[in-house]
């Protein structure tokens, strides 16, 4: 195991996988979404809140998320 | 090959103070022992060993360094596991200090060092998370008894984590959409608030706008009217002058009037009296300079004048150079005569005190002379004569020295007598020690006969003139120093004698001077008065003559008023005039100012800036409303997305899970009273989220597992259900953890678990730990493959 996670790496593959396919149609949507999975992941409640908190403020930080992986 | 367990060796470790072994075949390996004999710990070391951590250090029971024993500064873990491929060999040191060391030896004799490396090496190997094991490998008593007892919110939660799906739920939880739409509601109140200050402004602007042409109309008309009035106040300006100049000479003329007035009094001389007056000063002048050594033309002018004959003014004129000119020659002759006579006597004065400060130093010698005179004429009365004395004294002196001769002789011849006497009053005769002749008592006899001189007698008379004698001495040592004192003294009572003449002539130089000085000031005395009057009376002809100066002068001014008042009512319409639109023009200059000072502030008031400023805050304001509208709009799709993936992940785990347990139970659960087992999700209507509903089929009739069971078939139904999840999850893990799993259940259940667990999980090994060592011991006579190690026992090898 490596840094602590705050979501198993099975479970984050499989929310992962849905998302793109639920929000296929938006992809703005999944961008965000994306990125929360992956605050969540890596910081938990904190770390979301954290990144809303960034993207509300406009901060430079909070850019476009990453493309959905694979 | 699935991994398996081989061994564990745990030293320092929890409750494990010393070093203890375990080696894990394959099987059932059932660790026995009272509660708090490390049982747990254990199982702990294993999870430390693959992962780092174990289940208390994830919910933050305790720190890290709290596993390492309190007697021990350091612990161990060495945990082997084999594949196919060979043995991994995992060791970790964790120090009081927290501090970690960890090695990983793989078959291959490679060693991988360091704990994430570790962690990753064994989360590819079991294809496990730590979060996938601790859920699904290592199964504890805790969430055997919140699934079996808990309320169904907490058995939900639990069987989200079991799920995996509680970090989800969490998740979605954790996405605050309620603090973005307020702050979004907040930013468009803002945003409208922003829009109406402009709206304000800018209906300000025009308000001013308005004002200021309105002003500025308002200033020409004003200033247009002032030039008329200037050209109307230019033409009576003169005359406004005019009359003021005229007012204030007036007014000051008729003060000054007033005040001469004042001077002059209630009664004015008569010029007869003056005349008279001056003829009196006349007089006196003439008299003083009569007694004064004055230039004789003044004494002239002043002996011609005719006051009667000539002007008053004239007369006075004259006269007041005269008194002035004799007054001078008076001070001027009084001052030399204080300065000369009085010199004159104070010099003699002077004089006569130093003659009296001589006298004075004399008197005590004269005094001495007097006193000596007197002593030498009274002793020369007494004796006579110097040489008198002398001759007294010295027949005094003769007499002293016989009688002194006499009183020698008659003692001697007492002497001898009582001597002979005595010698003969032992014997009838003795010689004569004086001339050596024969002594007897006969000759004593005759010796009777003959006169003798008295010794009492002699010396009292000797006394006596002895006594004269000193007496006359002294008197004559007294003539003696009256003698030499008088000639000692005589100079000095020649200078006093001298002096005293001096003294005489000196006295008398002084009375005659006084006399003098005494006469010359009546003189003076006398001038003085004459000089004295004319001033006087020449002051009063002074005032005489000026008042008659002041009454002509009245009575020009008066005139001059007259004909000045009379100009000033001619003028009076004029200035009035002048005055009012002066007035009026001065209302309009307050005006103007006014007016101005509000077109200067309605101009230098710039709103231009504040209005930019608020255009640049809505735009900023209208940008950031839109990111937070879209950012809202695509959080709210987020929020649903993952809710709606949480309920389709819940209903996909729940459905092959519910086929996985009714195969389980089959397999576990030795009775036929459960017919099936189902896990349900249901909304709750109030919060419109998901929750589990675990329901069993007794009787052809499916109810809540919580109404129906026992709480051994509880338990038996929650291990179907976790030995469901082990079994549904993708890993490599060949071994299954159970931490106290059968707590309440009968020997039946618990040997068909037992016996079928491997079948039903698909696992080669199983490690238990439980307290019940007597119904462990029965297992293990009645079971085969099963292994018994008890905490005590591995304490003791410790």
């Amino acid at each position: 195991m490596g840094e602590e996670r705050f979501i198993g790496a099975s479970v984050e593959r499989e929310v992962r996988r849905l998302l793109e396919q639920e929000l296929a149609e938006n992809p703005k949507a999944l961008s965000l979404a994306l990125q929360i999975l992956e605050a969540y992941t890596k910081g938990g409640k904190k770390g979301v809140a954290q990144l809303v908190r960034s993207l509300v403020e406009g901060e430079a930080g909070a850019g476009p998320a990453e493309e959905p992986r694979g | 090959m699935p991994v398996l367990l081989r061994s564990l060796e745990v030293e320092g470790f929890r409750y494990f103070a010393g070093k203890v072994s375990l080696r894990i075949d394959e099987g059932l390996t059932i660790i026995v022992g009272p509660v708090g004999t490390g049982k747990s710990s254990l199982l702990s070391a294993i999870s430390y060993a693959l992962y780092g951590t174990e289940p208390g250090l994830r919910k933050r029971l305790y720190l890290k360094e709290d596993l390492v024993n309190v007697s021990r500064n350091s612990a161990r873990v060495v945990l082997e596991l084999v594949d196919e491929k060979g043995v991994y060999r995992i060791t970790r040191t964790l120090l009081k200090s927290g501090r970690e060391d960890a090695s990983l030896v793989k078959p291959s004799g490679d060693v991988v060092y360091g704990a994430r490396a570790i962690s990753e090496e064994v989360e590819r190997l079991l294809g496990l998370d730590f979060e996938e094991f601790y859920r699904s490998v290592f199964l504890n008593f805790v969430d055997l008894f919140l699934l079996a007892y808990g309320t169904p919110t907490r058995r939900s939660r639990v069987l989200d984590r079991l799920l995996g799906l509680d970090a989800v739920a969490e998740l979605v939880k954790s996405i605050p959409l309620r603090k973005v739409r307020e702050r979004l509601e907040r930013d468009r109140e803002l945003y409208q608030q922003v829009l109406e200050d402009r709206r304000k402004l800018e209906s300000e602007i025009q308000a001013r706008t308005k004002k200021l042409e309105e002003l500025r109309k308002k200033r020409e008309d004003l200033l247009e009217q002032l030039k008329r009035l200037s050209v109307e106040i230019e033409k009576l300006q003169p005359l406004k002058t005019e009359y003021e100049n005229l007012a204030s000479s007036v007014e000051a003329e008729g003060q000054a009037l007033s005040r001469l007035k004042q001077a002059l009094g209630t009664r004015l001389p008569r010029e007869e009296e003056l005349y008279i007056l001056a003829e009196e000063v006349r007089q006196s002048l003439l008299r003083a300079a009569e007694l004064l050594p004055v230039p004789s033309e003044l004494r002239e002018k002043l002996a011609k004048l005719d006051v009667f004959g000539s002007d008053i003014r004239s007369v006075y004129a004259l006269l007041r150079e005269a008194s002035e000119a004799v007054s001078s020659e008076y001070d001027r002759c009084t001052e030399d005569f204080e300065r000369e006579e009085a010199a004159k006597l104070r010099e003699c004065q002077t004089n006569l005190k130093s003659i009296d400060d001589q006298l004075i130093r004399l008197e005590p010698s004269v005094r001495d002379y007097e006193k000596a005179q007197q002593t030498y004429s009274r002793i020369l009365r007494e004796v006579g004569s110097e040489e008198n004395l002398r001759g007294i004294i010295a027949s005094l002196e003769r007499e002293v020295r016989g009688l002194k001769d006499r009183l020698t002789s008659a003692r001697m011849v007492s002497e001898l007598r009582r001597h002979i006497v005595d010698e003969l009053t032992r014997r009838d005769a003795t010689q004569c020690p004086v001339c050596g002749s024969r002594v007897d008592r006969a000759w004593l006899k005759a010796l009777d006969t003959l006169p003798r001189e008295s010794i009492p007698e002699v010396e009292a008379e000797l006394k006596r003139k002895e006594a004269d004698l000193e007496k006359l001495k002294r008197v004559m040592e007294e003539l003696q120093y009256a003698k030499a004192r008088m000639i000692e003294l005589q100079e000095s009572v020649d200078a006093y004698n001298e002096l005293l003449s001096r003294k005489e002539e000196v006295s008398e130089e002084c009375d005659a001077l006084r006399e003098s000085f005494q006469r010359e000031r009546q003189n003076y005395r006398t001038v003085e008065l004459h000089v004295a009057k004319a001033v006087k009376d020449l002051s009063q002809l002074r005032e005489g003559v000026e008042k008659l100066e002041l009454a002509r002068k009245i009575e020009e001014m008066e005139r001059s008023l007259q004909e000045k008042r009379r100009r000033l009512e001619e003028l009076l319409p004029s200035a009035q005039a002048c005055r009012e639109l002066e007035g009026k023009a001065s209302k309009l200059r307050e005006d103007l100012a006014r007016i101005e000072g509000e077109i200067r502030g309605l101009e230098g008031y710039s709103s231009q800036a504040q209005l930019e400023e608020l255009e640049e805050r809505s735009r900023s304001l209208r940008e950031r409303l839109a990111r937070l509208e879209e950012l809202y709009d695509n959080l709210a799709a987020v929020r649903s997305a993952y809710e709606k993936i949480l309920g389709y992940l819940r209903e996909q785990r729940v459905k092959e899970l519910n086929e996985e347990m009714n195969s389980l139970l089959k397999l576990l659960y030795p009775y036929s009273d459960i017919e099936g087992v189902r896990l349900l999700v249901e909304e709750n209507p109030k919060t419109g989220r998901n929750f589990f509903k675990l329901e069993v089929r007794v009787r052809g009739e499916w109810t809540p597992f919580t109404a129906r069971l026992s709480d051994g078939q509880k338990t038996v139904i929650v291990l179907i259900l976790l030995s469901a999840f082990f079994k549904r999850l993708p890993h490599n893990a060949g071994f299954l953890v159970l931490d106290e799993p059968l707590p309440n259940v009968d020997e039946k259940v618990k040997l068909t678990f037992m016996q079928n667990i491997f079948k039903a999980a698909g696992v080669k090994q199983v490690l238990i730990t439980t307290q019940a060592e007597d119904v462990v011991r029965a297992l293990v006579s009645e079971i085969e493959g099963v292994r018994m190690v008890s905490t005590q026992e591995l304490h003791a090898q410790a």
